[in-house]
């Protein structure tokens, strides 16, 4: 019985314990459910003992966030302020060598937006011959020092358009949770590189010049001397800077420079002016003195520059030169005078000479004009003395003679009545000579003249003359049978150049030279006459007959004025 | 059953001054009683933000928390006792509609 009853004793105990394991079960997850869903006030802190109000917590917490999140915002924004009102380009790049934030100096520093560069390879800004640099390769790797990259080098950047701008970089490391990034601020130092060009430039221009450069504080104590100054005044730069300029001012001219001192102080310009300066070996110089204010920052006159020029020289140089100008004028004024003169003498005796050519011309033409007329006097007296011969072969050669006496008065008559009394037109002559013979001869024949522009002194017209007169005579005496119609007779006159020769034809259509012929047989007169003259202009006649008579002359053109 | 009835319920709730879910859950709990156990139980409100150590004493760390003693087998409940039908198994309560 006792153990039936333990056993329902110790089974109660086993149910009463399961049945409180099984409410402390439903507690517990009640518990949590109201704790999920947020239905606890306060909790004890069994230390301190203290209860914690939840919803005062939870306040305080939300405005702790709140708190931090402006903080952040703040801090973000002042950020932002600082790294966009930054004077220098920065940019921020991550482990992976990525840019992740550029600002506004980095966008005009190399031409892209901050939206094109964000995102891509630090290269990008590179020079590809740069690229491989380490210093610009470990540079942004992760190195934990912050360091000015490539001092005392040259650093360029590339710019989106390809071109390059003169940097200067720094890096500063920044380590965050997500690894090690670097900050880089870059300078665009083109400015200072052009600025230190023109520096040296400067440097150079003074340091070579031959004039005396030398600056000036405003309390008289000198600041610079340049080699020109050295040679000019004797003083080494060492000797001058620091010290006072004044003993290179000569007593007499101390007021002169404090007057110039006090325009420049004033902030006015020094017209550069003549005077005088004292060298080391207490000679004097004369120089070109130019004082310009230099000034500071501010626009404040700090210094004065003085540049000196010796002018002894020049000076000299220009009373050589006043000297020179005044003999030079002097020399003129008398060379003048004497062209004056001299032209005045000139001019006198060629009004003589033009009178003189005037008097002899006349002179000349008179004596053509009275040559022609006692030519055609003896002409009419061979005429009357013909006449009266009874005897027809005596009184033929009357007339022949008579007719060589006409054709050189016909040429006298030529040349006074040509503008150059020297020289015969020949078409002008032979034209007179055959209306002459036309007149003369009852024969008619048609002459026909083919002359070239040629002038014949009096020496070789004559004789040329006398051929034609000759030979025409000849032609109309002999030449046509009476029978002929006188309208087919035809004589050619030809002159013409060939060469350097002139040629004289004379030709017929007549019955020709009675054949056998053989001019050079032939002892006529007239044939004998024409190679005479023919001999005189040193020329050859030659004689043909087919189609009628024909001669020709040929003979060497006189060398001078044939053609005037 | 009418043992159970007959049972005085021995109730304490703890809850830090008039903070929300504590006034909630004094509002649950009169409500509970007054319709189901009135006349039947002893309850017991400590304010842990009065008295911290009455809590930490009975083991009370989180408020609001309603222990029943009595009768046995100790019951805590958690929260804003707005679960009714748990809260009256717990308090070993039946629904009375006609009161």
């Amino acid at each position: 019985m006792s153990e039936i009853e333990d056993l329902r004793q110790g089974n109660d105990t086993l149910r009463r314990r399961n049945e409180k394991l099984l409410h402390q079960l439903a507690d517990a997850q009640q518990a949590l459910e109201a704790v999920a869903r947020g239905e606890v006030d306060a909790v004890t802190d069994k230390a301190s003992a203290t209860p914690l109000l939840v919803h005062e917590a939870q306040e305080r917490l939300r405005a702790g966030q709140r708190t931090a999140q402006r903080a952040l915002v703040e801090a973000e924004e002042r950020f932002r302020l600082v790294f966009e009102g930054a004077s220098v380009g920065l940019l921020m790049v991550n482990p992976a060598g990525r840019i992740v934030l550029a600002n506004t100096r980095v966008e005009t520093m190399f031409g892209y937006s901050q939206e094109e560069i964000v995102g891509e390879f630090i290269e990008t800004l590179i020079p590809l011959r740069f690229r491989d640099h380490p210093q610009y390769r470990e540079g942004f790797a992760a190195d934990p020092r912050g360091r000015a990259m490539g001092e005392g080098k040259d650093l360029s950047g590339l710019r989106k358009d390809g071109s390059e701008v003169d940097i200067e970089i720094s890096l500063s490391p920044i380590t965050t949770s997500e690894g090690a990034f670097v900050l880089g601020s870059v300078v665009d130092i083109s400015e200072r590189k052009r600025a230190e060009v023109a520096q040296q430039q400067i440097v150079a221009v003074v340091e070579f010049a031959t004039d005396a450069i030398l600056t000036r504080s405003l309390d008289g104590v000198v600041r610079s001397w340049n080699p020109g100054a050295t040679s000019l005044l004797g003083y080494r730069a060492d000797e001058m800077v620091g010290h006072t300029a004044d003993r290179i001012v000569p007593e007499d001219r101390i007021e002169e420079q404090s007057r110039a001192l006090a325009q420049i102080q004033a902030g006015k310009q020094v017209l550069p002016f003549e005077t005088v300066r004292r060298r080391k070996d207490g000679s004097l110089v004369e120089v070109s003195i130019t004082y310009s204010p230099i000034r500071d920052r501010h626009d404040g006159v700090v210094a004065a520059s003085i540049i000196m020029r010796d002018i002894t020289e020049s000076n000299r140089t220009r009373r050589e030169r006043i000297r020179l100008v005044k003999q030079l004028q002097d020399l003129n004024a008398d060379l003048e005078d004497r062209v004056r003169s001299r032209t005045a003498e000139l001019s006198k005796t060629l009004q003589e000479r033009e009178s003189l050519l005037r008097e002899k011309t006349s002179l000349l033409q008179e004596v053509h004009h009275r040559v022609k007329n006692n030519l055609q006097m003896i002409s009419s007296l061979l005429s009357l003395q013909a006449r009266r011969i009874d005897d027809p072969e005596t009184r033929a050669f009357f007339l022949e003679s008579q007719g060589h006496v006409r054709s050189i008065a016909l040429l006298h008559e030529s040349l006074y009545q040509s503008k150059d009394l020297g020289r015969v037109d020949m078409q002008d002559y032979v034209d007179k000579l055959v209306t002459t013979l036309k007149r003369t001869y009852e024969q008619g024949a048609h002459i026909i003249t083919e002359i070239d522009q040629v002038r014949l002194p009096a020496d070789l017209a004559v004789p040329c003359g006398l051929i034609i007169n000759e030979l025409i005579t000849n032609a109309l005496k002999h030449a046509f049978a009476a029978y002929r119609d006188a309208g087919e007779n035809q004589i050619r006159i030809e002159i013409r150049r060939v060469d350097d020769d002139l040629e004289l034809v004379v030709a017929d259509n007549g019955t020709g030279f009675a054949s056998p012929f053989d001019p050079a047989r032939t002892e006529t007169m007239g044939l004998t006459l024409i190679r005479d003259l023919s001999a005189q202009v040193r020329g050859r006649a030659e004689f043909g007959s087919a189609n009628g008579a024909r001669c020709t002359v040929r003979f060497p053109a006189p060398e001078e004025g044939t053609r005037s | 059953m009418n043992d159970d009835e007959k049972d005085v319920l021995r109730l304490r709730l703890y809850v830090a001054g008039d903070a929300p879910n504590s006034v909630v859950a004094v509002a649950h709990l009169r409500s509970v009683i007054e319709e189901c156990a009135s006349g039947r139980a002893d309850v017991e409100i400590v304010d842990i933000l009065r008295d911290p150590e009455r809590g930490l004493r009975d083991g009370v760390f989180v408020t609001p928390m309603l222990v029943k003693f009595e009768p046995l087998p100790e019951r805590r409940v958690l929260g804003s006792l707005g679960d009714r039908r748990f809260l009256l198994a717990v308090l070993g309560l039946n629904e009375t509609p006609g009161e």
